[in-house]
């Protein structure tokens, strides 16, 4: 299978350009279609004011903007496009991007910043849309990214669900990489969940799809295991790392894992994660 | 792509129907089958005598379904793999489980309430579907004989779990004949969200070359679970896609009240993942 519609966020941030070609790039490698959301409610960043009409109107404007920007520079590099705007108040328009985000094949977020004003609605919209929409979320750091991610990738695998849906939603991604290596965190969940002989099928399935990759094991030491997978990304020039994430989303709030949290406050590299 | 099919093996009435489905599916995406017997299974037949007996003729019973699997492999020429898996109950099921992630598909049997090993099966079923995230083909256990995965039924809930199922059929789905999606309308005045944006589903799955119907029903006095089944009967359905649980709670539940129902009773096939 290959990506045939991307979705991706569009908002006033720096790293929004990168994100833009990011998603261009993807889609016309995969002769994919490419949807850009904006929300209508979002508050521009340099917006000051204490009137809620000139606020409304202002961040409108500022999405159509978006929308319109996004729309030209696919035109430029010849990427079938499409655009979005979801209007409605935090809540309503979060829900809107999970019921939209049923239709793809994969979905371009943003790490949330928290120097920024729109830090917890966008980490609501990250947490709620990764764990109720059921697809893959290709997140990019708020630091900014130097390359397109996917040459040097790596999976890190602890033989969970959602770890393996990630991997597999991640396939054609994975099909371009000059390098894919798969690391193991040793703790006791990972001793239990992934034997060796389990790890050899997992390889020889991903040899079937056309992926070759090297396996690592890692020791975790006194370090919490978020620590332990950013060390290893840094330490060898990853440009993408694949992980499930984790939650629970209760009636009345989305609980992160830990990890997950810690990995999505911290991620130096852009990072997938399913759930 | 489907390139690896785990198909799960025993004596059950289901088997040999479970067997010409996966090896039919198998041919027709150029995927590679394994099939998989649990090696302290009691056999159907053994009465409940001491342990080594019963030991003993689950290891035969196991031997003997692999035989049967690799001669029907063979006539059909094509290659296989096979696996048996050792542990009690609950061990083999995780095992299972674990085994499950390295597959694009899982064939699985739909317990039978009147065997012995119903609650062997029905943890099987749960842990597969929760440890492996992988989409699960559930075989009725009275057996289906049509070809498989020709005429398709999408039960679309608007959860994530159905959104994952459709999204891993996918390169089934390309290979159907006829694909329809079925909102059952929400008995409240405003549309519940499942039934927003089914068009644009529609939309997507044509660009993976899927061409889909929608059918939205009312369920007038009908129960959801009701007005699902007469719909699988009515478009004449040989696969079900269905979501599991409905509301997200705390607790790790798979089914919710119409899955849970559906897959009690299931007539034709289901497919779902978790």
């Amino acid at each position: 299978m290959s990506y045939q519609d991307i979705l991706v966020f569009l908002d006033d941030g720096s790293t929004n350009a990168t994100r833009v070609s990011t998603g261009l790039h993807f889609a016309k490698r995969h002769d994919a279609k490419l949807t850009g959301v904006a929300l209508a409610t979002m508050k521009p960043r340099r917006l000051r004011t204490d009137s809620s009409k000139v606020r409304r109107r202002v961040s409108q404007e500022m999405a159509e903007q978006l929308v319109a920007e996004f729309t030209t520079k696919a035109e430029q590099k010849d990427v079938r496009s499409k655009s979005i705007i979801i209007a409605g108040n935090a809540d309503k328009s979060t829900d809107k991007m999970v019921q939209y985000s049923h239709n793809y094949d994969l979905l371009i977020l943003r790490q949330p910043n928290p120097d920024q004003k729109d830090y917890s609605r966008l980490t609501e919209l990250s947490e709620t849309v990764l764990l109720k929409s059921g697809r893959p979320i290709l997140f990019m750091p708020y630091i900014g990214t130097d390359k397109c991610p996917g040459n040097r990738v790596m999976i890190t695998w602890d033989g969970t669900a959602a770890a393996c849906r990630a991997v597999h939603n991640a396939l054609p991604l994975m099909h371009n990489a000059s390098e894919v290596v798969l690391v193991i965190v040793e703790n006791k969940k990972t001793r239990k969940n992934v034997p060796e002989a389990a790890i050899n099928g997992f390889v020889e399935h991903l040899n079937n799809h056309g992926i070759n990759l090297t396996v690592r094991r890692v020791l975790k030491g006194s370090y919490d295991i978020a620590t332990v997978i950013l060390n290893e990304v840094a330490e060898t020039a990853t440009d993408l790392l694949i992980m499930g994430g984790y939650g629970k989303p209760s009636l009345q709030e989305k609980i992160f894992g830990g990890v997950t949290k810690s990995i999505l406050s911290s991620m130096i590299v852009p990072v997938l994660m399913s759930h | 792509m489907i390139k690896d099919i785990l198909l799960f093996l025993d004596d059950g009435k289901s088997n040999p129907d479970r067997v010409n489905t996966a090896i039919t599916l198998a041919k027709r995406h150029g995927a590679n089958l394994t099939g998989a017997v649990l090696g302290s299974m009691k056999p159907f037949h053994a009465p409940n005598r001491d342990e080594k007996a019963v030991a003993r003729m689950s290891e035969r019973m196991a031997d003997k379904t692999l035989a049967h699997f690799n001669q029907a492999s063979q006539q059909a020429g094509l290659d296989t793999d096979a696996l048996t898996i050792y542990g009690d109950s609950a061990n083999s099921a995780e095992k299972l489980a674990h085994y499950a992630r390295n597959y694009d598909l899982v064939i699985l049997r739909q317990p039978n309430p009147v065997r012995d090993n119903f609650e062997r099966m029905q943890e099987c079923a749960k842990k597969v579907l929760l440890l492996s995230g992988r989409p699960v083909y559930f075989m009725p256990y009275t057996g289906h004989k049509k070809t498989p995965v020709q005429r398709v039924l999408i039960a679309w809930d608007g959860t994530p779990s159905v959104s994952r199922t459709v999204h891993d059929a996918i390169p089934l789905l390309r290979q159907a004949k006829n694909v329809c999606i079925l909102v059952v309308e929400s008995k409240k005045q405003q549309a519940s969200k499942s039934e927003v944006l089914v068009e644009r589903l529609v939309r997507h799955l044509q660009n993976h070359d899927i061409q889909a119907c929608m059918r939205k029903i009312n369920p007038g006095g009908n129960s959801v679970t009701t007005v699902i089944q007469n719909q699988v009967t009515e478009h004449n359905a040989d696969l079900l896609i269905m979501g599991g649980h409905g509301t997200p709670t705390l607790k790790q539940k798979i089914f919710g009240r119409v899955s849970g129902n559906l897959f009690v009773s299931m007539v034709v096939p289901v497919l779902m993942s978790h």
